[in-house]
């Protein structure tokens, strides 16, 4: 029995370590190629992938990239825009440097490498963009101003992209997740999360389950005719 | 390196690659004076942000140079560089004297 993802181009950012890691063994557990992308070295060795190291908020460096990818694959069926910097503190004490690098690499990577996938995208006639958002984005905690903020800008992209690539059949469409146990998530007070998630409809942390269901939506070839969708998990909204 | 000759085979070719993704009546002729852009343009804007995509990919494949065709530079010209296709010319030929 052939794999749910055989044949199929996955691009994932921030694919070393966290969500992207294991959405990047997933899809290749499912007979996908990935293609990871990060800022440091690889974390995943195997023959189905294929990692490229790049700072996804350097706009010529994300084209050279991409470029090189077209060469390589010659189509990417989907693409998951993951990679994103968390810097949780109160704004009257947040760094400058802290802000500018979760605007940059949150909101202009995850546009550069989707303008740049896109162009892939737009010649086979067929794409998946997913977004990796936040519950942050609706709940609005005190100490993420910043992050909340560039992560309802990442909702927006999608929505926006949505428009401008459906020509193509290229969806572009958001998950919103809740809080799961990744490295990103030392950067937040064991105890703030906590209280969060005891409030949530369906008051627990996520799973990478719970992710995979909902990126195996988006990506599924019935999915042409969701996009510029937002699914929150947890009962979030 | 002749830069001119270079981007006349370009235009040529991304014209040719456009053409065919594109249906008969949003084809566009690869001639100096074929309007691609504003008012009597066979392009709408999206055909027109394809056509720049398949000229800024052909460039990289050809001349092995990633260049953004739509940057502040060529915003900022008095004369919009992306009327014609020969306008079009002009500006390739000068991103890449200076890239």
């Amino acid at each position: 029995m052939s794999k749910k993802y055989q044949g199929k181009n996955v691009v994932i950012t921030g694919a070393r370590k966290g969500i992207g890691f294991q959405l990047a063994n997933y899809f290749l557990s499912e007979g996908a190629f990935v293609i990871g992308i990060s800022r440091e070295e690889a974390t995943i060795s195997d023959s189905s992938y294929k990692h490229y190291k790049l700072d996804i908020s350097q706009a010529t460096e994300v084209q050279k990239t991409f470029m090189a990818i077209a060469k390589e694959f010659k189509k990417i069926d989907i693409l998951i825009n993951n990679a994103a910097v968390l810097t949780s503190q109160y704004s009257l004490i947040l760094s400058e440097k802290s802000a500018r690098d979760m605007m940059e690499t949150n909101v202009l990577g995850t546009f550069f490498v989707s303008k740049e996938c896109a162009k892939i995208m737009m010649k086979n006639k067929v794409g998946r963009i997913i977004n990796l958002g936040s519950m942050a984005s609706a709940l609005e905690p005190m100490g993420d101003a910043v992050y909340a903020a560039s992560k309802s800008a990442v909702i927006t992209l999608a929505n926006v992209l949505s428009k401008e690539f459906s020509q193509f059949n290229v969806t572009c469409n958001t998950l919103a997740v809740t809080a799961i146990e990744t490295d990103m998530m030392n950067s937040v007070p064991k105890e703030k999360l906590d209280q969060i998630i005891k409030a949530l409809p369906v008051p627990r942390y996520a799973k990478i389950e719970d992710i995979i269901n909902v990126v195996d939506f988006f990506s599924s070839d019935k999915s042409d005719y969701i996009t510029a969708q937002t699914i929150y998990l947890g009962g979030v909204h | 390196m002749d830069f001119q000759k270079a981007v006349n085979e370009i235009i040529a070719q991304s014209v040719s690659s456009f053409n065919q993704t594109v249906d008969a009546d949003q084809q566009i002729v690869n001639a100096d004076s074929t309007v691609i852009f504003g008012p009597g343009s066979n392009l709408d804007s999206l055909g027109f942000v394809n056509f720049i995509v398949t000229i800024e990919a052909e460039v990289d494949t050809t001349l092995n140079k990633t260049i953004f065709i739509v940057d502040e530079e060529s915003m900022e010209q008095s004369e919009n560089p992306f009327r014609t296709i020969e306008s079009l010319k002009k500006l390739l030929v000068k991103k890449l004297q200076s890239h």
